[in-house]
């Protein structure tokens, strides 16, 4: 059932606005604190640029580590703009309205965040340009184009510009708002990015079949994106548990799982910050558990698929290592805490519309979900490498260093710092959205009860 | 022309309205009436039927030793599951999901629970021609009890139960409509099946608790049946195959030809079955969207799947490349791809194409087709080999395997042979095809086959308003 709370136009504008338009104290205290952990991990980084990767715990046969399984985890993390806004968009999910707007500007900042790493683990990041560009034709030094590692950024550069451009399309009726309200400097931007937008017929036309365009166009590359991510691991036969073809959408299914539950983590956060609670209402939790449930249970069925498969070959490499994840210390108890946290203990709990709609009890819930897969994202990168080779002479552990630990810290901090911040200079809930979700709104009298409608958008 | 193409997305889908009173007329009596039509289309599916059921004895007096005889018949298990066991799944979903233009589909999907019960029957016998998980690569590993032909055995049981127990649940209010109107044995049989419905609110309450969790159940057993079936039918029988994307291939193909198979019979319920004013325009255009969808996800499980391998290089993955896709049913597995992915998206991607009737239908009338392939060519060619073969693979122990773990070449026996099919082997498929024909005509007279109560509750719950001068339509949301 909808809880629906009428606020006039002139309301959902002063409201929505509150965060560009006002300037609380606890916003520069929490920016300045993100700030000053961002600083701290770009002082660890520039300390492992100048002594090189030996200040990381990577060693052989270990060589991929905690920045590769950070890497893969925002690329997971970035999935949640296109699942909620796209999909949603395309399903005509009602509640959609007020969540489509932050998923996406977390998409974009989690992107950033992941592109930045694979540079990281490079150890003097500008050797990248080896890889990328063919610049010394003499040597013969080329891009393997026929290596996974090279449609990586192709892919998440084109997925990073789709989600800009997404962003940027659904942001101009709220441009032309936020021009019409300020004044000076501020309105000549806003005036600019607003691409003088009038809300004449056409204009909104114009405006609804881009959005439309592109959630259909950038699903494809939704889909690509972990796909060749996946593998990067999927494609290598020499590492036990990589080398599966259900990694693809174990990997994409795992992608949404926690990035949805990112986006509830970052709705509670606005609801409680922005005090809007008048638009994200326990309604909207709701949808967003209960597309959690079946997104949930569908990434455990492709990992219940991963680990059995992994079994059923009854090769020794995949055997050793099934049984040291679930018998060896500490690697039994990361991985427990992997499935209680990412699955039996948060989708139980969603089952209970008392606790879909309890906004705490989501907020810390969604929370489980991203540390259950982070940690799945570990599990899968590195006790794969360290049991690589047959030889158990040349087998290894790994132990991350303070450097990974701050630039991993370093790299939420800085997704957080950058998500606060746009929300200083654009809104998080598209106000037109709000708008048109008011005038779908009616209500219809049957027997003596009046039961909320909606009117359908086709 | 984009004004045009936006005019139009914004246009009403009227929805054609009966009273009450009519909906009951209707429907009753078309369920009740049994034309000439209807008999000389029953009588020739019957015949067909027992055509194939010549066929099941002839090959069953040679028994079930040489699997290869039995490829044929496991396609068409697999094909009648993934066709008509699925098509549940939709009306199944969409009433999870609370949409309302399952309402005309919903008891079409449903009745094909009565074909689930045929395949059960066609199932049971393909439990003699797999062997036994011990000394092989099994999914099942050195589980005790009953594995694999126990357990498989009882999973489709409980699959095809639960589909019954779906498919009366959700007619219980029509049953009782029916019981009212009707004497005669029919009309004893729908009292006595409608258990004293009198459509109190506990009643009401008690049945949409009780769809939720029969059809989440039959979702359960759907993905497990899938799973197994594809596992110990199919990948299990090859030699190192080892492809853990293939079961949710497989689930991922129910998922295409379940709602295929629905629309087909949709078009059919509505053309040939006179029910025009129940299944309006939006149903199609509305499935014709999961089924795009779905077409577009097939390729890309199997684009996962294959490159794996392709790129991966390893030899026993070149051979089941070549076993299912480039070897002896490349044709099969050629038209499948056509079939199942191109053909239909290139039909479904206009949208123009997709609101009409015809468009969607032609489009999953090809995926049908294409499903058969597929299943052709996967059982087909699991069936390929021996006992012997599986055992000697795991213990790495004979020249076959050298040849099949260590390298490719023209003569490795099973992976470059076609089994062709023989006179049995058409007379199956015949009257495999012909099954969900003869099952769905009877079970049309069973039970109503537009859903009574949820048609009307589709008027109550639903209204036109007009905004700006055009008229909309608004949908009540009281869940």
């Amino acid at each position: 059932m909808q809880e629906r709370v009428p606020v006039p136009d002139s309301e959902i504008n002063r409201e929505l606005l509150s965060g560009v338009e006002t300037h609380p104290k606890w916003f520069f205290l929490t920016v300045a604190i993100l700030a000053l952990i961002v600083a701290t991990a770009g002082g660890a980084l520039g300390w492992m640029i100048n002594q090189g990767l030996g200040v990381t715990g990577l060693n052989r046969p270990v060589m991929w580590g905690f920045f590769i399984a950070n890497f893969v985890f925002w690329v997971g993390i970035s999935h949640a703009g296109v699942m909620i806004s796209s999909i949603l968009r395309l399903s005509q999910a009602e509640w959609r309205r007020p969540v489509t707007r932050a998923a996406e500007v977390l998409t974009i900042f989690s992107l950033m965040t992941a592109a930045l790493f694979p540079l990281m683990h490079a150890g003097r990041p500008w050797r990248i340009a080896y890889w990328i560009f063919p610049y010394d034709f003499a040597r013969g030094i080329w891009p393997n184009v026929r290596s996974p590692l090279v449609w990586d950024p192709a892919a998440i550069f084109t997925y990073l510009t789709g989600a800009t451009l997404f962003v940027f399309i659904a942001l101009i009726p709220d441009l032309a708002v936020m021009r019409d309200r300020s004044t000076g400097v501020r309105k000549q931007i806003y005036g600019f990015l607003s691409l003088g937008f009038r809300g004449t017929p056409r204009q909104w036309r114009l405006q609804a079949i881009a959005g439309i365009l592109l959630s259909a166009l950038i699903l494809p590359v939704f889909v690509s994106v972990h796909s060749i991510v996946s593998w990067d691991f999927g494609m290598a036969i020499s590492v036990a548990s990589w080398h599966t073809t259900v990694m693809a959408p174990y990997f994409v299914i795992g992608a949404v799982h926690s990035g949805v539950s990112a986006v509830v983590t970052m709705m509670a956060l606005l609801r409680w910050v922005f005090k809007w609670d008048n638009y994200i209402r326990p309604e909207h939790f709701d949808g967003l558990a209960r597309l959690l449930v079946v997104v949930g249970t569908a990434w455990f069925y492709f990992f219940i698929l991963e680990f059995l498969f992994g079994l059923y070959s009854q090769e020794s490499s995949e055997v050793t290592l099934r049984n040291m994840l679930l018998y060896e210390w500490p690697w039994n108890f990361m991985f427990i805490v992997f499935l209680l946290t990412s699955y039996f203990i948060p989708i139980p709990m969603w089952l209970f519309r008392g606790v879909r709609r309890n906004i705490l009890l989501m907020f810390l819930t969604s929370i489980l979900v991203n540390v259950g897969m982070w940690l799945e994202r570990f599990l899968i990168i590195i006790p794969g490498l360290m049991r690589k080779q047959e030889f158990t002479f040349v087998w290894a552990n790994y132990r991350p260093s303070v450097v990974e630990i701050l630039l991993v810290v370093g790299s939420f901090a800085f997704v957080a710092m950058m998500v606060l911040l746009f929300s200083k200079v654009f809104p998080l809930i598209p106000l037109f959205d709000q708008k048109e979700g008011k005038v779908l709104e009616a209500t219809t009298k049957i027997g003596r009860r009046d039961v909320p409608s909606i009117v359908r958008e086709e | 022309m984009a004004n045009a193409e936006h005019e139009e997305l914004h246009s009403l889908v009227e929805i054609p309205r009966r009273t009450p009173q009519q909906v009951n007329e209707d429907v009753l009596s078309q369920t009740y009436a049994a034309g000439p039509r209807f008999k000389k289309a029953t009588f020739i599916f019957g015949v067909l039927v027992v055509v194939g059921v010549i066929g099941f004895i002839i090959k069953a007096m040679d028994g079930f030793d040489d699997r290869k005889d039995w490829g044929y018949y496991a396609a068409i298990f697999a094909f009648l599951y993934t066709t008509c066991q699925s098509a549940l799944l939709v009306s199944i979903t969409m009433r999870l999901a609370r949409t309302h233009w399952r309402r005309p589909l919903a008891r079409v999907s449903e009745l094909f629970a009565i074909v689930g019960v045929f395949n059960l029957i066609i199932f049971l016998p393909l439990l003699w021609t797999i062997p036994e998980a011990e000394g092989r690569q099994s999914i099942w590993f050195e589980w005790p009890w009953g594995a694999p032909r126990l357990l498989d055995a009882l999973a489709m049981i409980f699959l095809t139960i639960n589909g019954l127990a779906l498919l009366w649940a959700s007619s219980i209010p029509d049953l009782a409509l029916y019981g009212r109107k009707y004497g005669g044995f029919r009309g004893a049989m729908a009292r006595l099946l409608s258990t004293g419905w009198k459509g109190t609110p506990r009643q009401w309450n008690i049945l949409k608790a009780g769809q939720i969790a029969l059809g989440t159940f039959y979702w359960i057993f759907l993905i497990g049946v899938v799973f197994i079936i594809s596992s110990d039918f199919s990948m299990s029988l090859v030699p190192g195959w080892l492809d853990a994307i293939f079961p949710a291939f497989q689930a991922l193909t129910c998922l295409q030809a379940g709602v295929a198979t629905t629309m087909v019979a949709l078009y059919l319920v509505r053309r040939i079955g006179g029910h025009e004013n129940y299944i309006y325009m939006e149903a199609f255009w509305a499935l014709s969207k999961l089924l795009i969808a779905f077409t577009m996800l097939w390729i890309y499980f199997w684009f996962a799947g294959f490159i794996t391998f392709w790129y991966g290089r390893k030899p026993v993955e070149e051979n089941v490349l070549q076993l299912i896709m480039i070897g002896p049913y490349r044709v099969a597995f050629y038209l499948a791809v056509f079939l199942s992915f191109v053909v239909p998206f290139l039909i479904l991607m206009w949208n123009w194409v997709r609101r009409t009737p015809a468009g969607p239908t032609i489009a999953s009338a090809v995926i049908i087709c294409g499903v058969f392939f597929d299943k052709l060519r996967l059982y087909v060619g699991s069936y390929s080999f021996t006992n012997e073969e599986l055992e000697a693979a795991l213990h790495h122990e004979s020249e076959f395997v050298n040849m099949t773990f260590a390298a490719t070449g023209p003569n490795i026996p099973h992976f470059f042979q076609t089994n062709w099919p023989d006179f049995t082997d058409i007379m199956v498929i015949i009257g495999g095809l012909a099954v969900p024909f003869f099952a769905y005509l009877i079970a049309t007279k069973l039970l109503p086959v537009i859903s009574i109560w949820e048609t009307k509750e589709g008027y109550l719950l639903s209204s036109v308003k007009t905004i700006l001068k055009r008229r909309y339509l608004v949908l009540a949301k009281p869940e």
